[in-house]
């Protein structure tokens, strides 16, 4: 009985892995979590990096510039992990985003990404068909309002993914009215 | 930005139009991209279920199919 147990256990284990759960960064799979300034698009945003406050039981990224020039930066995992095993990408985080510039043309946005990719080069743009694996835009505001939301969940399929790769919340800012936080609160292989 | 020929049905992207593909104007594909037949992508405002399993992924997704 006790060994069914133990190979049940074994098995679920490899069904999934979390890479961050309520401030858990689970960094002996992940080698802990940062921020960077790796653009999606360096002829139009500026590679930045967003904030990342590491709290008891989340994260926080920070996007904090107001009525600026568009910016663009990621926060990811330290280590490349192999994702063969794996089909689904999913997060849950709670998001506080701030409105968007009504000054006419100015094309405020906050856009959050999922991705994997391979290649960790900052010379190249992360939304490149050459660079990621997988990538999702999961988030699109553009509206004067703010917005926020509790406990939502986004996913990446990343059946296709047979090879070690950095996994990233990819982000995009511009002209923003109030700075935005997205507080992570779980990162799950699945 | 490339333009791709989308299967209705799975989301897997090609170069020629086909019976039962939609033209599309992909942003996450390359100018230069080679391979589109590698690349699923899921526009937004479409929906994509996984035959594997039936789970269900919404646009905007891009995946590489290797």
């Amino acid at each position: 009985m006790i060994k069914l147990l133990l190979l049940l256990a074994a098995v679920c284990s490899n069904l999934k892995h979390w890479l961050y759960r309520l401030g858990n960064e689970y960094v002996s799979l992940t080698g802990g979590w940062q921020a960077r300034a790796w653009t999606g698009n360096g002829a139009v945003y500026t590679a930045t990096a967003p904030g990342l406050t590491k709290n008891a039981g989340n994260m926080v990224i920070g996007m904090p510039n107001t009525y600026s020039s568009g910016k663009s930066g990621v926060v990811e995992i330290l280590n490349n992990v192999d994702l063969t095993p794996y089909t689904t990408l999913r997060v849950k985080v709670n998001l506080a985003i701030g409105g968007c510039s009504a000054v006419s043309g100015a094309d405020g946005k906050q856009l959050i990404y999922l991705v994997c990719a391979a290649d960790r080069s900052a010379s190249n743009k992360w939304t490149s068909s050459s660079i990621y694996k997988a990538l999702s835009q999961v988030f699109t505001h553009t509206s004067t309002s703010a917005f926020n939301a509790s406990n939502a969940e986004y996913t990446l399929d990343v059946s296709g993914v047979n090879q070690a790769v950095d996994v990233f919340f990819g982000l995009v800012w511009k002209q923003q009215a109030a700075g935005s936080t997205i507080t992570i609160l779980e990162v799950e292989l699945i | 930005m490339k333009k791709v020929y989308i299967d209705a049905v799975d989301f897997t992207c090609h170069e020629t139009p086909g019976e039962g593909r939609f033209e599309h104007e992909a942003e996450y594909l390359d100018d230069n991209e080679t391979h589109v037949e590698s690349f699923r992508y899921i526009p937004e405002g479409y929906v994509y279920t996984r035959a594997s399993d039936g789970e269900q992924f919404s646009g905007l997704m891009v995946t590489r199919l290797e």
